[in-house]
């Protein structure tokens, strides 16, 4: 009998869980990319007011980005501080592809940032500001989808997850 | 030879091609290494006192333009993003006026196509032709030199006049440092000298600290107009010496006269290659008149660099 309550409840709550997880990569998304447009605000002002040089940049943008998009922006920092040969933009398509499965961005949220890499560093202030507010744009357009999604999809795949669950038992019972 | 300094300073900010052929090319060439010059689609050369030579593409020297190697765009764009530590943006000015300053002092000479707006450059956009002079820190430049301009324990003001690459610079460092520090065998005590370093070559300053050793007195005023930046000195430092590289505009002389009437020796340089030549400017020549200098200087190669071919006691020359 309790073997059968322990095995009913792993049931119910494996199902759950993946439920659950899915429903946090919704959740994430938006959080992310709201991250990643605060971490290319702070880099705007840096270069804009502040000229400082990119790896002092990038590090004030991971801080103002938090954990998932801020490790993307100290990465490329710490790249182009090792040397070695790599321009700025070597090191952010480096990173975004070794970072790929550690966020919740999906593959066009990551071509915004990719489409950084020919110029990041590369041209006078005034380029360079166009070019990171063009990103900044394009990744508020995709917040607005994203937290739609999220609105629409959440709620249902913790249910869907909870609810599978409950059926699967039912149906071994 | 290779410079001191080559592998920290030179190789880090070299596309890792360029950087592995220079090192094998100049390690073998007869004399110090003073320039590496790097043109897109041409050969690659390396200059050094009293010729040059190209790189083959196994990183042998050769007389013969033909049998070198190239650079590329690649070679360009990166060695530029690495000079500027991949933050063009940041040294923007530069660009403009047309060089980097590299850590270690060493200086970018860089031309390419200019993109203009109202008729001023807004930046080169790409660079197609670098310059990378090597920096030679020549402490005791001016010991021969340096007891004929003070009298009394006292640093007169002084005019060094001289045609390019015959160690100006050089010379003028030599000067504030040793102003800075205080000679005793003259009995000359260290003084608060102020450096206007418009282009970043005298004291080579990396983001604001200077790489070469100009003295323990010394404030740089790294990348400042000279006229400004005399002014900015003169007024919040109390330098005891101002100092300042190629002199020669109306509003360069203005200021160095502000100098004079705030009792601050002044140490200048100007291009020419006499003092007749000097005079032909004519903010130049008012300076001269109202005896803005006691002491020029004229400087020349007949014995290498840094020759001190004449020094004139404008004092007693008169108004002349």
């Amino acid at each position: 009998m309790t073997l059968q309550l322990i095995g009913a409840l792993l049931t119910v709550l494996v199902p759950s869980w993946i439920g659950f997880q899915i429903a946090a990569r919704y959740a994430r998304r938006p959080a992310e990319l709201r991250a990643a447009q605060n971490g290319l605000a702070v880099l705007v002002t840096e270069v804009e007011y502040g000229a400082t040089p990119l790896p002092d940049a990038l590090r004030s943008a991971a801080r103002a980005a938090g954990s998932a998009i801020g490790a993307m922006f100290a990465d490329v920092a710490h790249r182009l501080e090792e040397g070695g040969g790599i321009t700025p933009g070597e090191a952010l398509t480096e990173v975004v592809a070794g970072h790929r499965d550690a966020t919740c961005l999906t593959p066009g949220d990551l071509e915004t940032l990719l489409a950084l890499a020919p110029v990041l560093g590369a041209s006078d202030r005034r380029d360079q500001v166009r070019h990171l507010r063009l990103a900044m744009d394009r990744l508020a357009a995709a917040e607005a989808v994203a937290a739609d999604e999220r609105r629409r999809y959440e709620r249902m795949y913790r249910y869907v997850g909870v609810l599978s669950g409950l059926a699967l038992v039912l149906i071994l019972i | 030879m290779l410079p001191e300094g080559f592998e920290r300073e030179i190789v880090p900010v070299l596309a890792p091609r360029l950087a592995a052929l220079v090192r094998q090319a100049a390690a073998a060439l007869p004399g110090p290494l003073e320039e590496i010059r790097v043109r897109e689609g041409r050969p690659l050369q390396l200059v050094y006192p009293g010729g040059d030579a190209f790189i083959t593409p196994d990183g042998r020297l050769s007389a013969d333009p033909a049998r070198a190697e190239r650079a590329t765009h690649d070679d360009l764009q990166r060695t530029f993003q690495l000079m500027a530590r991949g933050s063009v943006y940041a040294w923007e000015d530069e660009v403009r006026g047309g060089f980097l300053t590299l850590e270690g002092g060493h200086r970018v000479g860089l031309c390419g196509r200019a993109v203009t707006e109202g008729g001023r450059i807004r930046t080169l956009k790409p660079v197609s032709s670098m310059n990378i002079r090597i920096a030679r820190e020549v402490p005791g430049a001016a010991d021969a030199l340096l007891p004929q301009l003070v009298r009394g324990g006292r640093f007169l003001s002084t005019l060094l006049i001289s045609p390019p690459q015959a160690g100006k610079t050089t010379m003028l460092r030599d000067l504030v440092r040793q102003l800075s520090s205080g000679v005793p065998r003259l009995r000359l005590p260290g003084l608060k000298v102020g450096l206007v370093d418009e282009r970043s070559e005298v004291a080579g300053c990396y983001l604001g600290v200077p790489q070469r050793d100009v003295g323990p007195r010394t404030d740089v005023l790294d990348g400042c107009p000279k006229a400004e930046g005399l002014m900015l000195l003169i007024r919040s430092l109390s330098p005891q010496v101002v100092a300042a590289d190629e002199v020669g505009r109306p509003e360069d002389a203005s200021a160095l006269m502000e100098a004079l009437h705030a009792g601050v020796a002044v140490l200048a340089t100007a291009h020419g290659a006499g003092l007749a030549d000097v005079r032909r400017r004519p903010a130049m020549a008012e300076l001269l008149r109202v005896g803005a200098f006691e002491r020029a200087v004229l400087l020349g190669r007949s014995r290498g660099p840094g020759t001190v071919e004449a020094v004139t006691d404008l004092t007693r020359e008169g108004a002349a």
